[in-house]
């Protein structure tokens, strides 16, 4: 990969004139330490974890740089990671980005880095059919040789192209994406998406190979114990929709409730306003299912000064969501850190306040409020987080919807 | 006009447009191509060409020809700017719009280095909200020697993007004693800084301060009704509108901020 002059990072100043630890992600500050570590460690195992650790948007390397810088810096990391094969730990990473696609260059990074995990899955399938709804109207031009995908020289690609490659890639583990490329190809997308779906199909239709074991499961994600933060943040203080201020204990001891994050000014489809859309159907399933009383709901900003009472109101409203004292859409107006550490955030801001990347998050907490599941870094199923928030209900969840019986904590990656 | 008269006037144009598409499609396009590409023809001819072909094309062709003409650094101005609006009205269009994209991107920022093309081309980059123009503009109003537009103009281009950078550079100009004395980098700042929270002080002294124009306060007006309605209160309208700037603009700040007021109510 080719690196840029330092002085286009967005950063002031040369490269850490001190010697950096390369391997201790806590002594990458800027786009540029970034940038030397991953030209060090690249393709170097006893990196992965270094890296891995930088993709985490809580890191300080996010904090102060905007989006653009974000994308850039996330991308190197992807492509170091799997610049010898790509590591498991670091999928769940690499199919955020697909099903969340909304960069060309960060889309093509992720399906181009796909193909070098050790085997196809059928798990990637959606996350791959989710990247070519969202990204073939905002496509580009990139050079994945080149840091930050443009630049002069270096062989060009789409993030179309190289979706398209690893759904082929997929072989026999990407029969879900038949009917969807199917469907592609008869809209008359034009020659060379036709051309590259066809083939897609081909490969689907003509490997032989037998699937690993998960290949036709559709296995689950990875699933980790969460332990529950500890800090009380019982006082921190909300407004809601309506303007009322509120306490975190009067939003959610008592009951147990659901929890989603989003800002209104987030501009990428596949995030907040796709969250906020399935927060509404949550909040219709809930009642529907007879435990709309039982189980409160809340969606928190993540811009809570610019994300005011009436704005959280109308946007949540516009994406069919029923605002309501069991149904809260809130702003903190107390300490948003202190939010942001009990929930462990996967968010961090640019230099003017403004959200510069965030993952996808739910979490279901318990009567006292304490975090008992997190669904993070992928897209939360409603039915999932019902069922996993009646399981909380304790014997009233026998008239509730059938659980699988999680007993501990989890947090979903 | 009649409901009656509305969709005859409808049926009556689709009929021209389809007569005028199954006519375009007997066109042949070879000679048009080959004018095209005659670089010895009058630059204004090979553009008319251009615009038969594209027509001749019809709306689901991938137009190789227009993105080569536009890509082409070497190409006339005239024929490269002929094909950049026939390229953005197609885009609208285009059955295929996404597939070539990619390829209509990479050839706008290739027009950049034309000056007669730049102000077409930044338009459409900065609307697609295109990553790698937006930095340009970034560096531009930073450098001013190296800009390829004055910092209003690149203010304004940028200000389709919150998550381009563009409220830190909006705020220093703002905030810039000598950025403020040029009145139209002021107003397009003030304007970017209505989606700032944190500007929320600067905005309320500007209102206050009866030594910026009329329209900077009139902006600071919007963009604190948009930002912390409470800010935009009675006091704050009194005080705003019982300075010295003169009783004509004390009234027309004065009924600016009842509109806002009452539109919010």
């Amino acid at each position: 990969m080719r690196s840029p002059a330092v002085s286009c990072c967005g950063k002031s100043g040369p490269v850490s004139a001190e010697i950096l630890d390369l391997r201790a992600p806590e002594q990458v500050r800027t786009e540029a330490d970034l940038i030397r570590v991953v030209e060090t460690g690249r393709g170097d195992s006893a990196y992965t974890e270094t890296f891995l650790a930088l993709l985490d948007e809580r890191h300080g390397v996010y904090r102060g740089v905007g989006t653009p810088v974000v994308t850039r810096m996330r991308a190197a990391l992807l492509l170091a990671l799997a610049h010898r094969a790509l590591p498991t730990a670091a999928l769940p990473f690499v199919l955020e980005e697909l099903e969340t696609a909304h960069d060309a260059w960060l889309t093509a990074v992720a399906a181009h880095v796909l193909r070098k995990h050790p085997e196809p899955l059928a798990s990637f399938a959606q996350p791959l059919l989710s990247a070519t709804l969202y990204i073939r109207h905002r496509d580009d031009v990139v050079r994945l040789a080149n840091y930050g995908g443009h630049g002069p020289g270096g062989e060009t690609t789409t993030a179309m192209a190289e979706v398209m490659r690893t759904i082929a890639w997929l072989g026999r583990c990407g029969v879900a994406c038949l009917s969807s490329l199917e469907d592609l190809l008869a809209q008359n997308p034009g020659p060379a998406t036709a051309a590259m779906a066809a083939t897609a199909i081909k490969a689907i239709r003509e490997d032989d190979q037998a699937p690993s074991a998960e290949c036709c499961g559709g296995g689950e994600a990875l699933r980790v114990f969460f332990c529950g933060a500890a800090q009380d943040i019982s006082s921190l203080r909300f407004q809601d929709h309506s303007g009322a201020e509120l306490s975190f204990a009067d939003a959610f001891h008592g009951r147990p409730s659901i929890v989603v994050f989003f800002y209104t000014r987030c501009d990428n489809p596949a995030k907040c306003p796709l969250t906020m859309y399935k927060f509404g159907r949550l909040q219709r399933l809930l009642q529907d299912s007879g435990i709309g009383d039982a189980i409160g709901t809340a969606a928190i900003t993540y811009d809570p000064e610019y994300d005011r009472a009436g704005r959280l109101f109308q946007y949540a409203h516009s994406w069919g969501v029923n605002p309501s004292p069991l149904n809260r859409v809130l702003r903190t107006v107390g300490e948003f850190s202190a939010l942001r550490e009990y929930f462990e955030l996967g968010v961090n801001f640019g230099a003017s306040g403004i959200v510069n990347r965030h993952q996808l998050e739910a979490y279901v907490l318990d009567k006292q409020g304490h975090i008992a599941h997190v669904v993070a870094r992928r897209r939360w199923d409603e039915a999932e987080l019902v069922r996993l928030a009646t399981s909380l209900l304790g014997p009233l969840s026998l008239s509730g919807p059938h659980l699988d019986s999680p007993t501990a904590g989890t947090r979903v990656n | 006009m009649s409901t009656k008269e509305y969709r005859q006037k409808i049926a009556q144009s689709v009929a021209k447009a389809t007569r005028s598409r199954s006519t375009a499609a007997q066109i042949d396009v070879k000679p048009l191509r080959r004018i095209i590409t005659t670089k010895k023809a009058a630059a204004k001819t090979r553009a008319d060409a251009l615009g038969r072909l594209m027509r001749a094309e019809g709306p689901d062709v991938v137009p190789e020809t227009a993105l080569q003409r536009l890509a082409d650094p070497k190409e006339s101005p005239v024929v490269r700017l002929a094909a950049l609006r026939l390229l953005q009205h197609k885009q609208i269009f285009s059955s295929v719009a996404a597939e070539w994209r990619p390829a209509y991107l990479d050839a706008l920022r290739t027009a950049l280095d034309e000056p007669k093309l730049r102000s077409a081309a930044l338009e459409i980059l900065s609307g697609l909200k295109d990553r790698k123009t937006q930095a340009l503009l970034l560096e531009g109003i930073r450098q001013p020697r190296r800009a390829l537009v004055p910092a209003d103009q690149a203010l304004r281009l940028l200000s389709s993007d919150i998550h381009a950078d563009v409220l830190e550079a909006a705020r220093s100009l703002a905030n810039d004693q000598q950025s403020r004395k040029n009145k139209p980098v002021f107003l397009q700042a003030l304007r970017i800084l209505a989606s700032d929270p944190a500007s929320v002080g600067r905005l309320e002294e500007v209102l206050a301060n009866d030594s910026h124009s009329i329209d900077a306060r009139r902006l600071a007006a919007t963009a604190l009704n948009h930002l912390s309605p409470e800010s935009l209160n009675l006091r704050t309208a009194r005080s705003a509108t019982s300075t010295k700037a003169g009783p004509k603009r004390n009234d027309a700040l004065a009924k600016h901020i009842e509109t806002l007021q009452s539109v919010r109510r």
